[in-house]
């Protein structure tokens, strides 16, 4: 598929609302996703595999994301996730919002995995991201290299389709007297 | 844009982001399609048709050129032959008389039938990176048929009826920003032609309107052969293209707080800069009194069915009574003659009446003025991010500046909570519900702000004063969107509309009226509460016409 960063950043807010994450997060994991698929990877996937999984809250990345955003500024103690963290690549985003507000890299260690995380980019040394790593993320003074960002997005079909489908969950399904009244129409158009 | 430091401030919050007076707005010098206007003449833009394929029923495509200094632009349009049944300017529609596309650059053959292939479906179709709107656009059955009657027999359309109407076909959506795989905002803005807000939207209805113009004539050729008559020039400068604008407008405003503070700051600080000036010179004020006097005779064409808009309308034309006989009186050397006659309009007129003049007022003033267009656009992505070390006391205080008036209202009161926005899956149209009727809560946009905060402002309360928001947020998460906006209402003082979004007497079309008026329209027709007409580009010059001279105030029609 091709697609643009805004119905990226849409389908995701949306879809996460449908599952269950309060508007104010999913707002917020729309912006991750946005993120993600700017720098090539592959966001839609990361989420729509999280959404299907529900994993507890303890194991949940978006917690550790908004916990590690919200306290971006008491970042100088390292922040260690509750639990092994499901989908670990949608908390690099959220240290990239933290690092613009704290203006300097977060560190992310995911078990062998390290990652260096600026406002625009990251960088990932050792082995590659698993699932179900435990986190641990600190300030630093390293910085990752410029990453270039890409304009489209290309998910699978299929991966777009799950995230359909909790964003549906979304939409009040439609009766006649809905599309009678709801939009305020009724006077003829034929004029 | 606080480098004047004006003598007069900006007026306050709690008077401007009243949802009566943002759906009193007027266009201004500062609107969308002025700044495009100015912009393509002072440029000195070219325009072309490079080709127009269409039959003798009305199939076929056409594309449109336009030139800036640096690049090129491709007006695409489709046009159908459309049964009447099918004709709705809904959402919901399937089919159109005309669809569009604005392509970066020149099209290919490849690229005409790729969008060919997609274009006519809308949002059933895809567009690429390579496109920038998507819109369509229906006929004014009644004008259409009048206007190819008369010209096919070499006879020019009855002014009265082209007056009534004001447009021959009406957009009913333009879509941009990424919409239906169209290109990102972020990856035009920085073209200096893109800064301001809404300008490919703005571009592509420019260009729609010169497509209409020779699509009629078209017709009227095919059906009147060698007797038919062009368009006089005269008319077809009347004409603008009308615009059916229904709820999906609406929750715009609430959804982009800091775009919509930064125009409303704005034109508020151009409002204050021409009060502050001290003296007016000879030239300002003849500027302005010939202008009031366009202005009559275009508000002298507006008309509207609807109850509401009737009696606004006739509170606006005694508002320009009272304001010739004020300004028949206005002694203009005194010091600042242009807050003298703004003060008096708080106090006299209707709000119509008193945002008419705050907009008029700004005409004379382009140097200082027209610098403000690049401070409308939203530059501050990193506002969005929620601060989590702001102590619990801040924010409450920051609800109670902008949400005071809420704290006190019953949430609990059915009329107060009477309305739910939801989003219908039938073609995702945004719909405004009954909340105590259908079954529709669950389903609820987050577009009730005030009662939003009002109950964080509740659940903040056993917070100690000093804690961050980060510990509220842990425990409530559901209140994130809610702090998200108190936050951003610290950067952005006119971020929040002062009244109920849900409540039993909301009228929509004032939000859609607000930014409608932005866009820089003119003769809103309410169609119901939540379903507005207008017209743009009424008055403007055609490419062919365009000149420094008059692409600054076309909007007021010349007085005879």
């Amino acid at each position: 598929m091709d697609l643009s960063m805004n119905e990226v950043e849409a389908q995701a807010r949306k879809a996460a609302k449908g599952a269950d994450y309060s508007w104010g997060e999913a707002e917020d994991i729309g912006k991750a996703v946005r993120w993600l698929c700017k720098r090539g990877v592959n966001g839609c996937e990361h989420l729509a595999q999280l959404l299907l999984a529900k994993p507890d809250p303890k194991n949940c990345p978006i917690r550790l994301g908004i916990l590690i955003l919200d306290n971006a500024k008491n970042l100088g103690d390292t922040l260690t996730s509750f639990g092994s963290v499901a989908e670990p690549a949608l908390v690099i985003p959220f240290a990239a919002f933290a690092s613009a507000q704290i203006e300097r890299p977060l560190a992310i260690q995911a078990g062998k995995c390290s990652v260096i995380v600026s406002e625009s980019a990251f960088e990932i040394t050792g082995e590659p991201m698993r699932n179900k790593s435990v986190i641990e993320v600190k300030a630093t003074a390293k910085s990752p290299k410029l990453m270039t960002s890409v304009s489209r997005a290309s998910p699978q079909r299929e991966t777009w389709e799950t995230l359909d489908k909790f964003a549906h969950r979304t939409y009040a399904p439609a009766t006649e007297e809905s599309r009678m009244l709801g939009a305020g129409a009724g006077i003829s158009d034929n004029d | 844009m606080n480098d004047l430091s004006p003598l007069i401030p900006r007026r306050d919050p709690n008077v401007v982001m009243r949802l009566s007076r943002l759906g009193s707005l007027h266009q201004t010098r500062l609107s969308f399609m002025r700044i495009l206007m100015r912009r393509m003449a002072s440029e000195d833009w070219t325009f072309s048709r490079p080709e127009f394929d269409i039959d003798e029923i009305g199939v076929g495509y056409a594309v449109y050129s336009a030139k800036t200094p640096n690049r090129s632009y491709s007006l695409v349009a489709f046009a159908h032959d459309l049964p009447p049944e099918d004709r709705s300017d809904r959402v919901i529609a399937n089919a159109w008389d005309a669809t569009f596309t604005l392509f970066d650059g020149v099209p290919t053959r490849d690229d005409i039938q790729r969008l060919s292939e997609n274009v006519p479906v809308q949002e059933a179709g895809r567009i690429t990176e390579k496109e920038l709107t998507m819109s369509r656009a229906n006929r004014s059955v009644r004008l259409w048929e009048h206007v190819v009657e008369q010209l096919s027999n070499g006879q020019q359309p009855d002014l009265e009826q082209i007056q009534q109407v004001g447009y021959l076909m009406r957009t009913t959506a333009v879509y941009g920003s990424g919409k239906f795989g169209a290109a990102d905002r972020e990856s035009i803005e920085d073209r200096s032609e893109f800064k301001a807000p809404f300008q490919v939207e703005m571009l592509t209805v420019y260009l729609i309107r010169t497509f209409v113009k020779d699509l009629v004539e078209h017709m009227a050729r095919a059906k009147g052969g060698n007797a038919a008559a062009p368009l006089s020039s005269d008319i077809a400068k009347q004409l603008g293209i009308g615009n059916s604008t229904g709820l999906g407008m609406a929750p715009f405003l609430i959804n982009h707080p800091i775009l919509f503070s930064n125009w409303i700051m704005v034109r508020e600080e151009a409002i204050s800069r021409v009060r502050s000036v001290a003296q007016a010179s000879k030239e300002e004020i003849a500027l302005f009194l010939s202008l009031f006097d366009r202005c009559r005779h275009s508000i002298d064409q507006w008309t509207s069915e609807h109850p509401i808009q009737k009696e606004r309308l006739s509170k606006l034309k005694s508002d320009i009574a009272s304001i010739v006989t004020r300004l028949d009186a206005q002694d203009f050397d005194v010091a600042y003659p242009w807050d003298s006659i703004l003060k008096w309009a708080a106090e006299t007129l209707s709000e119509e009446g008193q945002e008419f003049l705050n907009s008029l007022v700004l005409e004379p003033y382009a140097q200082l003025v027209d610098g403000l267009s690049s401070c409308m656009s939203d530059h501050f992505e990193r506002s969005f991010h929620i601060d989590g070390a702001i102590p619990v006391e801040n924010v409450r205080q920051l609800i109670t500046d902008t949400f005071g008036w809420a704290l006190s209202v019953d949430w609990t009161a059915q009329p107060e909570n009477a309305r739910a926005w939801y989003v219908s899956e039938e073609k995702l149209e945004p719909r405004l519900g009954e909340r105590f009727e259908e079954p529709i809560a669950k389903y609820e946009q987050p577009l009730a702000p005030a009662r939003d905060a009002a109950a964080a402002f509740g659940a903040l309360k056993p917070y100690a004063k000093d804690a961050p928001i980060s510990a509220f947020l842990a425990d409530h998460p559901h209140f994130r969107h809610t702090i998200r906006r108190a936050q951003m209402s610290a950067l952005a003082p006119y971020s929040e509309i002062r009244d109920n979004t849900i409540s039993a007497e909301l009228l929509p079309i004032d939000m859609l009226r607000a930014k409608l008026s932005f866009f820089g329209a003119i003769h809103f027709d309410p169609r119901s509460d939540r379903w507005v007409r207008i017209c743009m580009f009424s008055g403007a010059p055609y490419p062919a016409d365009l000149t420094v001279e008059n692409a600054d105030f076309w909007i007021y029609p010349e007085v005879a």
